[in-house]
């Protein structure tokens, strides 16, 4: 059995993985040539999302009113120069924005119903001070942290982030075992405590199971190998356990058929007895607990009113739970008892691991940060993120920071796991390269505006709006090396002092007298082709 | 495995530092005249036998100092002495000796062993109270930033930096001698205080100079305990436990008022650390992962500010150790700093200055390696390199 | 709703005549003030530094000795002890007996005995002892002899200010110094100075500068003027202090020569010498500003407890106007003992709080303000709060 990746690993994050049966593979998701009614449904919708940075310098307008729509599965690219704010879009939708010196202003982020920022006006109030551009902020402290409190419903299970720089990204004290079981127990926690409490391993199954997984091992393929290792894990219940048989198997190279009793050792972590047991059953109510209070703060959050007594009575279950039962921290010092839950998520980070292409994911998720890689990292991250089916993944220039090869196995990797798990995705970059390979619509960004929002054949086959038009015009052709290079003239505006009107009039070859007095409004040009240009607005009154 | 290589390169680094340090004292003892040095290395001259006894005993302190060979043979001679615990004799007529009388003419080893025991205890005691106060304090500044509790820690902070140690202890200890005695809870009468003094100052003022009136003999003060030299675990082994709580009691006062200066110096740099940390990049991802903010700020922040506190710990602990001195003598404990403040004064005593400087050194050098040692436990990034 | 934000363009930061640049580091200075203005306590620590600063220069207006405090003869009327003519004196009488004259001082006669302050006191003095007095020692009880504390305090401004900042700023000067060089060459000289610094630093500093001063002062060769005894005071300090500087430099140094302009000016032939003149030194010099400014309060503190120590020789009379030798003399031992001996007693205490409180009170003064002074330093001077 030669080491190397398993060509048929359960889809990351998906039903397989989580109960051992495989799927049909899943079709392709529609593309937007396909009519209105028959598009996915929207999961994320901002309005007018402002956003301001309070420095010494000034009030540095980040955002200024944006607004799109993201829909079930599909891929939104966001594209713009640096510092147009696009990563600030995407902290701002889940409130991950540094609060002094920054500050959402207004907007409304809806996601399941629920709209994220709604209490934005209690949090803060503001004076300006006088000759100067400076402005006086009174937050009010309490709000702001119940806000950040409640945005833990919906991150990681609702939305997932990945930010640009892997190496700095993970915590470089845990083990990334650590970490990816962290985010597990967290959003899967139920699950995976069930599944280990009720483990049947004296299921008639069983045994047969394990003849047969030895039997293939003799002789068969690595992915003959796996199917039949996630047959015993789904025998047994636990389907990590597959994945660890397969590991024992393939240590063990050729004398893999005499791995029995390996493996039957194995399987003794699936009776946690004792203290053992009482942990999990703990855990298994501190889940419980957290989902009620997620959905306690998404009560809030869609009808916009705080629920104190709920949230009281959960903190005062969890507090008397975790009183009731400090003998267990304490007793478990030794770490004896936590062992059946650390494995049981040890191996199912291994599992992870395999859904991103890692090859020897036993050695890296037994690892640290420091120890890895920046692709390596970055795929450890997307494995985190995706671990609990977010309905939204939102990737900040994922591959900014690596090589080019490694960039394009990443997109590789984003545009598989697209197809497997159905995951929509919110792909922030400058790159107009990595766009058009994986996006599906796209939206261009100029200095805190969304200037053009269109999908992505019709974008480059058809650029609406001037700046567009300048970004795809600059880009270097490699059929004709003598061309002078085209760019933009002027640059990027000094967001603190913002041009008037539409922001990028001063270096727009078509700018009118009505660009510098009001914004264009967004105007709708075939089915779904919006920009922002008073050049596609018919006559417009100037003042 | 990693983690043995690295303490060992640890210790093996303490090698060129304590020959420093040891350097350093040795250029210090050079300036001191000769005569001194014999008093401490090897006793007072002797008054009789004449001129030739004299003589003999200015021959024996030559070759055992090595008055007559070059510098680098004393250097030698005073690096063999140091290192192998040959640190003199403490003079039989010095301020030290008068006021504790057990150690008059012993070796220095000797008499500093039996008086560490004291210090460690109130450093144990003073330490556990540092780490209890200053590291959940700092914490909740950092992340209450600029709140109540922040400007509360500031004040506590700022004030114990700013007022003098000895100032502090004696204020403290006038303050609750006055308070007790116009209370009438206290005095030298009453069947407690006559058994064991009027708290906080150990023993009654009264009869011999801090005499402890019915403490039993091994733990009266200016004599050693036994059997192990540690008061408290003496008391418990012999039984006595009223007496092993009462020195247990008598050291709260001076270490409230040692750890309070090192409070302040660690709660900033717990703090500024905490607050370093909270702005990291690994602490957005957690908190994007969807961890909530109770556990982000004790599990990731928390872990990982903890490793610039340990190395703080350790730098603060030369400033930690500098104030024994001061309040073992305004508390009238029987430790090694007290022996240092005794020694300096007039009439001094070489041996002890010396041995305890040199003492002081070897703890702080070893407190460094403990933290080094921690620092690398808590951290694995530094295992590798 | 969206407040007040002020928009675009209209109010601008500033006013400056278009076309010049202003220079870089005058900007970070205006910046730096701007957020320590902001900052109470900072400012608050600023006030009272300036106060002090003036209570100094005041003080060396004034005819007070500098190594002794004024010694006043103590007589009373109708008694047989009377002070020769031009002596300061004053006027003293045992409680019980009748006031012999108005303005006559009442005081206890065994020891220790003292004039504690008089209701009336101002800071602005018209009699001789407006803070209180004290007696340090008694040669001869029958005939007492006074110090007055407000002499002490006011001279002892002069003293611990000079003294705190020629101490660090020869500590900080040394420090910066070493730790560019280290910092900067690296390699063997790095590794050498390194392990120099952490040998030094390793011993306590109390004791360091306790058995240095001991040495010091054994040695008896440079004679005893107070020029000679303070130099050799702040020199065993100084001494003690800069390897502190020279690891923070060090870091800091560190970090700047990894900086572009460091590689700019290299690449364009700059001397070695030059670069740590002109680019590494003032680029590292913003955490020594901040240590300084923690370091100038604990000065008078230290020496306080070498005092407090029993190391009175290292000042040439028992009395020296300093904050430090005042208040370390006021719960000397001696007192200490009397005042818990009296207190077993029952006998009635006297405490001479006004000799703790004042001086202490001035040393905490001194040192919580420069407390305030740093932390807002740090705070303005911090790129990493992104203001």
């Amino acid at each position: 059995m030669a080491a190397s990746i398993p060509e048929r690993a359960p889809a990351m994050g998906s039903k397989e993985m989580m109960t051992g049966v495989p799927l049909p593979a899943t079709a392709p998701l529609s593309t937007s040539t396909e009519p209105e009614a028959a598009r996915a449904p929207v999961v994320l919708d901002v309005r007018d999302l402002k956003t301001y940075f309070f420095t010494y310098d000034g009030v540095v307008k980040a955002l200024d009113g944006v607004s799109f729509k993201i829909r079930k599965g599909e891929t939104l690219g966001l594209v713009g120069e640096t510092g147009c704010g696009k990563s600030v879009t995407a902290f701002s939708i889940t409130r991950l924005i540094t609060d002094p010196p920054g500050r959402v202003m207004s907007g409304k982020v809806l996601f399941r119903g629920a709209n994220l920022l709604w209490n934005l006006e209690r949090e803060a109030t503001f004076k300006p001070i006088r000759n100067t551009g400076r402005v006086k902020i009174r937050r009010r402290f309490r709000q702001i942290q119940a806000a950040t409190e409640r945005m833990a419903a919906v991150r990681g299970s609702g939305i997932s982030t990945i930010f640009q720089e892997p190496t700095s990204a993970m915590n470089p004290i845990f083990s990334i075992a650590d970490q990816i079981g962290e985010a597990l127990l967290i959003h899967r926690g139920t699950l995976i405590v069930d599944a280990l409490l009720n483990a049947h391993t004296d299921d008639p199954r069983v045994d047969p199971a394990i003849d047969h997984l030895l039997e293939i091992a003799r002789h068969g393929t690595n992915a003959e190998v796996r199917t039949a290792a996630m047959a015993l894990g789904d025998a047994v219940g636990v389907p990590s356990f597959g994945t660890q048989a397969y590991y024992i198997l393939r240590e063990a190279g050729p004398s893999a058929s005499e791995c029995r009793p390996d493996i039957i050792r194995a399987m003794a972590r699936l009776r946690p007895s004792g203290f053992q047991r009482t942990y999990l059953k703990r855990e298994l109510r501190y889940a419980e607990l957290r989902k009620q209070i997620n959905d306690v703060f998404l009560t809030e959050m869609r009808t916009g009113t705080p629920h104190r007594m709920a949230r009281a009575s959960v903190n005062r279950k969890h507090t008397s739970m975790r009183i009731r039962t400090l003998y267990l921290d304490v007793w478990g010092i030794r770490g004896r008892s936590r062992q059946a839950l650390k494995d049981e998520l040890f191996w199912r980070t291994v599992g992870l691991l395999e859904g991103v292409a890692i090859a020897n994911p036993v050695q890296v998720s037994r690892g640290f940060p420091h120890e890895l890689s920046g692709g390596m990292l970055q795929r450890v991250m997307i494995a985190m993120s995706l671990s609990s089916e977010p309905d939204i993944l939102l990737a900040d220039e994922p591959t900014t920071a690596l090589d080019v090869t490694i960039q394009a196995q990443i997109l590789e990797l984003m545009r598989d796991l697209k197809s497997r798990v159905g995951t929509a995705i919110v792909l922030i970059t400058h790159d107009l390269a990595v766009i058009a390979e994986v996006a599906d619509r796209v939206c261009v960004m100029y200095a805190g505006h969304i200037v053009e929002t269109a999908p992505v054949r019709d974008l480059y086959n058809r650029p609406l709006h001037p700046y567009t038009q300048g970004l795809l015009a600059s880009i270097p052709r490699l059929d004709q090396p003598d061309k002078e290079l085209i760019s933009i003239p002027g640059s990027v505006p000094n967001l603190i002092t913002p041009p008037s009107g539409c922001r990028f009039h001063p270096r727009c070859p078509y700018a009118m007298p009505v660009c510098k007095t009001t914004h264009p409004p967004t105007t709708v040009e075939g089915t779904s082709h919006t920009v922002a240009c008073y050049l596609y607005t018919g006559p417009v009154a100037v003042e | 495995m990693r983690m043995w290589i690295y303490v060992i390169r640890r210790l093996l680094l303490l090698i060129p530092v304590v020959l420093g340090v040891m350097t350093i004292t040795f250029i210090l003892v050079s300036g001191i005249p000769a005569s001194e040095r014999c008093l401490a290395v090897i006793g007072a001259p002797p008054t009789h036998g004449g001129s030739a006894a004299l003589q003999a005993y200015y021959a024996h302190c030559d070759s055992k100092l090595g008055l007559n060979h070059p510098i680098y043979t004393q250097w030698a001679i005073y690096m063999g002495n140091t290192l192998t615990f040959h640190w003199g004799l403490v003079g039989n007529g010095s301020t030290a000796a008068s006021v504790i009388p057990v150690i008059a003419g012993q070796p220095v080893t000797t008499a500093l062993g039996w008086l560490l025991p004291y210090t460690i205890e109130l450093a144990i005691f003073s330490l556990a109270i540092i780490l209890v106060v200053a590291i959940p304090l700092g914490r909740l500044s950092a992340v209450y930033r600029n709140r109540p509790i922040d400007q509360a820690s500031r004040v506590m902070s700022f004030s114990g930096f700013a007022i003098p140690t000895f100032l502090l202890g004696s204020l403290a200890l006038i303050g609750a001698v006055l308070i007790i005695t116009n209370y009438h809870w206290a005095g030298c009468s009453g069947p407690y205080q006559e058994m064991y003094g009027s708290w906080p100052k150990q023993g009654c003022m009264l009869g011999s100079s801090a005499s402890n009136n019915n403490y039993p003999l091994w733990l009266q003060f200016g004599t050693v305990s036994t059997p192990t030299g540690f008061p408290t675990i003496d008391a418990a082994l012999h039984g006595q436990w009223v007496v092993a709580g009462d020195t247990i009691l008598r050291m709260v006062f001076p270490a409230l008022i040692i750890a309070y200066g090192s409070i302040a110096l660690l709660l900033r740099f717990v703090r500024n650390s905490m607050l370093e940390v909270m702005n990291l990049d690994f602490i957005r991802t957690a908190r994007a992962k969807g961890v909530p903010e109770a556990v982000v700020v004790k599990r990731h922040a928390g872990r990982n500010s903890l490793n610039v506190t340990i190395t703080v710990l350790g730098l603060t602990f030369a400033f930690f150790i500098g104030g024994f001195p001061i309040i073992e003598e305004v508390f009238g404990l029987q430790g090694v700093g007290r022996a240092l403040a005794l020694s300096v004064q007039q009439p001094y005593d070489l041996g002890l200055i010396f041995g305890t400087t040199i003492l002081f050194t070897f703890i702080v050098v070893f407190a460094n390696i403990i933290v080094d040692v921690v620092y690398a436990f808590l951290d694995p990034r530094v295992r590798l390199g | 709703m969206v407040a007040e934000v002020p928009s675009s363009s209209a109010a601008t930061v500033s006013t400056r005549p278009s076309g010049r640049r202003p220079n870089p580091r005058i900007v970070q200075w205006k910046r730096t003030w701007y957020f320590l203005r902001r900052n109470t306590l900072a400012m608050v620590g600023l006030g009272i530094i300036v106060f002090l600063v003036f209570v100094a220069l005041y003080a060396l207006t004034q005819p007070y000795p500098w190594t002794d405090l004024n010694n006043y003869c103590a007589y009373t009327p109708g008694s047989g002890n009377f002070c020769a003519p031009g002596e300061p004196s004053v006027c003293v009488y045992t409680p019980g007996t009748a006031a012999p004259a108005p303005g006559c001082y009442q005081t206890p006669k065994q020891f220790p005995a003292f004039i504690p302050p008089t209701l009336t006191f101002s800071p602005f003095a018209t009699g001789p002892l407006p803070l209180g007095s004290f007696i340090a020692n008694v040669q001869n009880p029958g005939s007492l002899q006074f110090y007055n504390l407000y002499q002490g305090i006011l001279r002892g401004a002069d003293w611990s200010l000079m003294l705190s900042v020629s101490i660090v700023g020869s500590g900080a000067a040394i420090g910066l110094l070493v730790g560019a060089i280290s910092g900067y060459f690296g390699g063997l000289v790095d590794e050498a100075l390194m392990r120099f610094v952490d040998v030094m630093l390793s011993i306590p500093q109390l004791l360091f500068v306790l058995i240095t001063v001991a040495v010091i002062s054994q040695l008896a060769i440079f004679g005893d003027s107070l020029a000679t005894r303070m130099g050799l005071l702040i020199a065993a300090f100084v001494v003690v202090w800069w390897p502190f500087y020279a690891r923070i430099v060090r870091g800091q140094v560190l970090v700047t020569r990894e900086m572009k302009f460091v590689e700019a000016a290299k690449a364009s032939g700059a001397s070695a010498g030059r670069i740590v003149r002109k680019h590494i030194i003032p680029n590292s010099v913003y955490p020594v500003f901040v240590q300084m400014s923690l370091d100038v309060g604990s000065v008078p503190l230290l020496i306080g407890g070498l005092i407090y120590l029993g190391f009175t020789t290292i000042f040439p009379s028992n009395t020296f106007p300093e904050w430090g030798t005042l208040s370390a003399l006021s719960v000397n031992p001696s007192v200490l003992t009397s005042i818990l001996v009296n207190s077993e007693l029952n006998i009635q205490v006297y405490v001479p709080w006004w000799m703790m409180l004042f001086p202490g009170l001035m040393l905490f003064m001194f040192a919580i303000s420069v407390n305030f002074l740093s932390d807002g330093l740090r705070d303005a001077l911090d790129p990493r709060l992104r203001r």
